[in-house]
């Protein structure tokens, strides 16, 4: 218990009064566990647009801010945000589908076709974003919602296949099977009575599916100028100013939609498929 | 967001058949996945939020000579991006291009520029480190600039210096200039006073002395310097530069391994770091750190680029306003190294839009219509960014943007008397530099002798010249 | 990529006869169930489809013009000119290489135990009934929202030897008597970038072991208690087999991710101090952005994508002594 306590808290707990603190606090030795005079200006300084809440800018005439990367946050999460949103649907929708045909109605050459998806994985994916962008440019799909879509379902969907296939064999055929002596098609059975009780699966393959893509950061960078939320949190990284605080905040604001999604869903997940295995 | 405009531009030959063959089977894949894509039509027009008004381009280039009135496509990295725009609103004023703006993060600047380029995507102009400039252009990336109008005035109407790191030996001219920077030694005057020091130290061991005091006196770093593995090679130029040490000649061979003196500054180095008189994590602290502990006091010096001053002072930290310049590198000669970023022209333009292109380079990297070195003096007043031109220091803005903890006279001789190291700009360097990374930390942590450290630094070198 | 063929034919040789499908067979009604397994397989097949057109579709011409390009001398103006094995060959006499491939090894597997061997201890911790329960499953969830960028970046400045809470509770509990900096020392990086990547994927560990665990009947280990089994044999003899195919899923995918592993050590340490940490995915992306190598790149790439499968396999292979990968698949 105390070590999960520390394995997950203690970075986080870090990460949270971090952002609460100034640069000049964050620094003391001996750490600062609770902030002194906790102060709200890394978050309201996410709100306002400004990379360096706790420098002048009063050098020269011109005020100007470093960098733009706290304002495109908020845009920049709303896109990570559809795009998972919309890789969730398609990989269940198609990843399920291939997954339940995977477990059930074994076609000829469903085993190298099976073993074909899972070798896609290992294929490293710096290595192969030059065609990526090639084939996005020709497409005109630079800068869209659906370039990334497109890359992230060829990376997740794998993946969620894998653990679909695990979550449908869990599933007694003989329910499918008496179903279908009474007549019922294939696709019904599928629909009517595999679904309900996969729906964990299906839950947490989703939500695998759905962090792996908002935590996707290079193809983000390279086929979008508009960028989801990895990229532009971790543009707050390399200023010339001390930026931990902020960058603290940005991280704790970024992770509010995927927990919330995460935590919406986790019920399901552990209660559902409890429920759905009593025989 | 301006892809809309490719079709109409001319198609690149030659390197284009291996992506064709990868077009043709990927298009296949993706007309078979029908599923996806409705789904993802629909997306396109959610995804692509700012087209800020791309209409209006007249697509495609036009002849030679004829004037092009469509828009401009720029790319750099994410540093001052409101100056940015506001610069590139200039030169739409004046010229009359819309300049559409795509800003990368630092962070993953060169793989997604690079990426970009390799894919076929049509940049007119774009920030590139300076250490790629050539190799971009031996690339087909970027375009030589020789025999364009004006780009002789502008390599005559700078430093003598500086115009090597945009003029090669062999003659090509590869970039205009961003911005530059001189590298200088930042101090903590008060503290130097508490522990006896009347003045900065001047040479490699003055510094050791100096701060083996400061730190018996509890200054927790003393020294600090931005040593990554990234800008190890920075500073391994820099100390070899001010000690005297020629680290290549003119063909970019590589000479500091024949200097006696090159194993005193590797090993003042590794004493540095060994002996505790930095901060032990300095080997992955980025300026931010150090700035903040310049800031705090925590150290008392920083040596980094000159502007860096004027992030401890914004750092309103207790010691921010102890915190000085001094103008001269502490080594044998004294003399710095120069750094500096450079902008160049996309090799897909042809025509009147190369042209237009040309005209956004002179603006950026060197005078607008009216003369004035515009975009520097922007630098400056957001940044206390220099500028490689003399007149730039002449400007009465330009002086103004200096706050008087800067002695700009001082300064400007400084910047002058520094080194460029031309072999840095070669096409080979970049490779070098990640090299020099690897190797100096090895020796700075004590994995490698300062004797290996120089030998194999200087077969890196040759090797990766030989190999091109 | 190649390997898809070897593995297969791996697979192949591996498979288990059984099949889960007909359970009783029918004699009497022969034809029409061959007549029906065929509509059967052609049903799978469409369902299969889309997802195997989208994957494969897309990712075979890039795995392919790797493959390709891996033999090749590749300019940066994209002239190529075939030189055979010659990458392969230097790739492994450069004993940088060696040292990256050795050290992918270490890190994937120290990730794969930490990330595998604390999602099952939170997994078991989490199942039992406790007051805050909620409170603790809803934190766990927290560290496998990160992306794995900012896990490195949260980590970099954790462990950070200024400002770090890592230093700050060490040197609080008098474990070390001055801040240490853990990024800038060899073994201390590899264990920090191995702990960063290590603290994201536990909880996506334990969240799918709880899921399994769940699904064990009440009655199993109650009725174990009655016979007097202790807690150790109720978890060896009842869970673990019950976990099994969970437990090679997160497996697998924990192998995958340790040798691809990027994003966190490069927010972490890009590959140093040195190349302490340089991976084979730090030392491919060295060799495609910064000495433009692209033969070489992808001669790289080929060694990582295999290594990685083979692993793999390997584990899908101890851990389903008696059935393979595709059990169900045949």
């Amino acid at each position: 218990m105390l070590l999960f306590a520390i394995w997950v808290l203690f970075p986080l707990y870090f990460t949270v009064t971090s952002s609460f603190m100034t640069p000049a606090e964050v620094g003391r030795v001996p750490f600062h566990w609770v902030p002194e005079r906790p102060t709200l200006a890394n978050y309201s300084a996410i709100l306002r647009g400004d990379s360096t809440p706790f420098s002048d800018d009063a050098g020269g005439g011109v005020v100007a801010s470093s960098t733009n990367a706290v304002e495109r946050l908020m845009p920049a999460m709303g896109r990570s945000v559809i795009v998972g949103l919309v890789v969730v649907f398609i990989n269940l929708v198609v990843g399920g589908a291939a997954a339940y045909a995977f477990s059930r109605y074994p076609f000829r050459g469903a085993k190298i076709a099976y073993l074909g998806l899972l070798a896609s994985r290992v294929v490293p994916a710096i290595a192969i974003v030059s065609p990526f962008f090639v084939f996005f440019r020709k497409t005109e799909l630079l800068n869209t919602a659906p370039a990334l879509i497109i890359s992230y379902l060829v990376f997740t969907l794998p993946l969620a296949i894998w653990l679909l296939k695990s979550y449908f064999d869990s599933v007694p055929k003989e329910l499918e099977e008496a179903a279908m002596l009474d007549g019922a098609s294939r696709l019904k059975c599928l629909i009517s009575i595999v679904l309900p009780l996969a729906r964990p699966g299906l839950i947490a393959a989703g939500l695998l599916v759905f962090l792996e893509a908002w935590s996707e950061f290079f193809y983000a960078l390279v086929l979008t100028n508009e960028l989801t939320a990895p990229p532009v949190v971790a543009g707050l990284q390399n200023l010339q100013q001390f930026s931990w605080t902020t960058l603290a905040a940005a991280s704790i604001f970024s992770l509010i939609p995927p927990v919330l999604i995460a935590v919406l869903f986790q019920r399901y997940i552990v209660s559902g498929l409890a429920r759905g295995s009593v025989r | 967001m301006h892809e809309d405009r490719d079709a109409g531009a001319p198609e690149r030959g030659g390197d284009e058949e291996g992506l064709k063959v990868s077009r043709a089977s990927l298009l296949r894949g993706a007309m078979a996945a029908g599923v996806a894509l409705p789904a993802m039509g629909l997306l396109a027009a959610c995804g692509s939020s700012d087209d800020e008004g791309s209409t209006g381009t007249s697509g495609g280039s036009g002849g030679s000579g004829e004037a092009y009135a469509g828009a401009l496509a720029m790319t750099a990295w994410e540093a001052y991006p409101d100056q940015i725009r506001a610069n590139l609103a200039a030169f739409s004023k004046q010229y009359g291009n819309r300049v559409d703006l795509t800003l990368i993060p630092n962070i993953g600047y060169g793989p997604a520029l690079q990426t970009r380029l390799q894919g076929g995507q049509e940049i007119d102009a774009y920030y590139n480190f300076a250490y790629n400039s050539t190799k971009f252009v031996d690339a087909g990336w970027a375009k030589e600039l020789n025999d364009l109008p004006g780009v002789e005035e502008m390599l005559d109407d700078m430093f003598e210096t500086s115009a090597a790191r945009h003029k090669l030996p062999d003659g090509r001219i590869v970039s205009v200039p961003y911005f530059s920077a001189v590298h200088l030694p930042m101090y903590n005057a008060a503290q130097l006073r508490r522990a006896g020091f009347a003045r900065p130290a001047q040479s490699l061991s003055e510094i050791y002395d100096q701060c083996e005091k400061l730190k018996a006196d509890g200054v927790r770093a003393p020294y600090a310097a931005y040593w990554t593995k990234q800008f190890s090679e920075e500073y391994f130029i820099l100390y070899l530069v001010a000690e005297g040490i020629v680290p290549f000649d003119e063909e970019g061979n590589p000479t500091f391994q024949d200097d006696a003196k090159t194993e005193g500054v590797l090993d003042w180095w590794t004493s540095m770091y060994q002996d505790g008189l930095t901060a032990r994590s300095i080997l992955t602290d980025d300026p931010g750190k150090h700035v903040a502990a310049m800031a705090q006091g925590t150290s008392t010096y920083f040596t980094l680029h000159h502007y860096f001053l004027k992030e401890i002072r914004n750092a309103r930290g207790p010691a921010s306003s102890d915190v000085v310049l001094d103008y001269r590198i502490p080594g044998e000669n004294g003399q710095s190294l120069q750094i500096g970023e450079v902008v160049q022209l996309g090799a897909a333009a042809e025509g009147g839009r190369a042209d237009a292109a040309w005209e956004l380079l002179k603006f950026y990297g060197w005078k607008d219509k009216d003369g004035r070195y515009g975009t520097f003096v922007s630098w400056a007043e957001s940044a206390a960014l220099l500028g490689p031109y003399p007149g730039l220091f002449q400007d009465p803005q330009f002086r103004r943007a200096f706050p008087d903890y800067y002695d700009l006279g001082q300064l400007e001789r400084a910047f002058e008397a520094s080194q460029v190291v031309p072999a840095r700009v070669l096409p080979w360097y970049s490779s070098f530099q990640t090299k020099v990374g690897d190797r100096i930390q090895a020796m700075l942590l004590g994995q490698a002798s300062v004797k290996d450290t120089i030998s194999s630094l200087a077969d890196d070198a040759k090797n990766f010249a030989a190999a091109g | 990529m190649p390997p898809q063929a070897d593995t297969a034919a791996a697979a192949g040789r591996t498979a288990t006869a059984s099949s889960p499908r007909p359970s009783k067979p029918a004699r009497t009604r022969a034809q029409k169930r061959s007549r029906r397994a065929a509509a059967d397989r052609r049903f799978g097949l469409y369902l299969a489809l889309p997802a195997l057109v989208v994957v494969l579709g897309l990712i075979a011409w890039p795995a392919i013009q790797t493959l390709i390009y891996s033999l090749q001398r590749v300019a940066l103006n994209g002239d190529t000119r075939w030189v055979g094995f010659r990458n392969f060959e230097l790739l492994f006499k450069n004993p940088d290489f060696i040292h990256s491939l050795w050290l992918t090894a270490v890190y994937a597997i120290a990730f794969l135990v930490v990330s595998t061997g604390l999602g099952l201890a939170f997994a078991l911790l989490l199942n039992e009934q406790f007051r805050g329960r909620f409170l603790a499953r809803t934190l766990l969830i927290v560290p496998w929202a990160c992306p794995w960028v900012i896990a490195g970046i949260i980590w970099k400045w954790f462990a950070d030897g200024d400002v770090g809470a890592l230093n700050g509770a060490l040197y609080q509990l008098g474990v070390i008597d001055e801040y240490k900096a853990w990024l800038s020392s060899d073994t201390g990086a590899l264990i920090i970038s191995v702990l960063a990547a290590a603290w994201r994927q536990a909880s996506f560990a334990a969240l799918l072991f709880l899921a399994g665990l769940q699904t064990i009947p009440h009655e199993l280990p109650e009725a174990a208690k009655v016979d007097g089994a202790t807690a150790w044999q109720r978890f060896r003899l009842i869970t673990l087999p019950w976990l099994k195919p969970v437990i090679v899923v997160v497996i697998v995918i924990n192998v995958i991710f340790g040798f691809m592993q990027f994003d966190v050590i490069y927010a972490l340490t890009q590959g140093g101090p040195g190349n302490a940490t340089e991976v084979l995915s730090i030392f491919l992306y060295q060799q495609l952005f910064v000495y433009t190598n692209v033969g070489m790149g992808s001669a790289v790439a080929v060694v990582l994508g295999v290594v990685a499968l083979l692993i793999g396999l390997l584990f899908v292979k101890l851990l389903y002594r008696s059935g393979d990968v595709t059990e169900g698949v045949s």
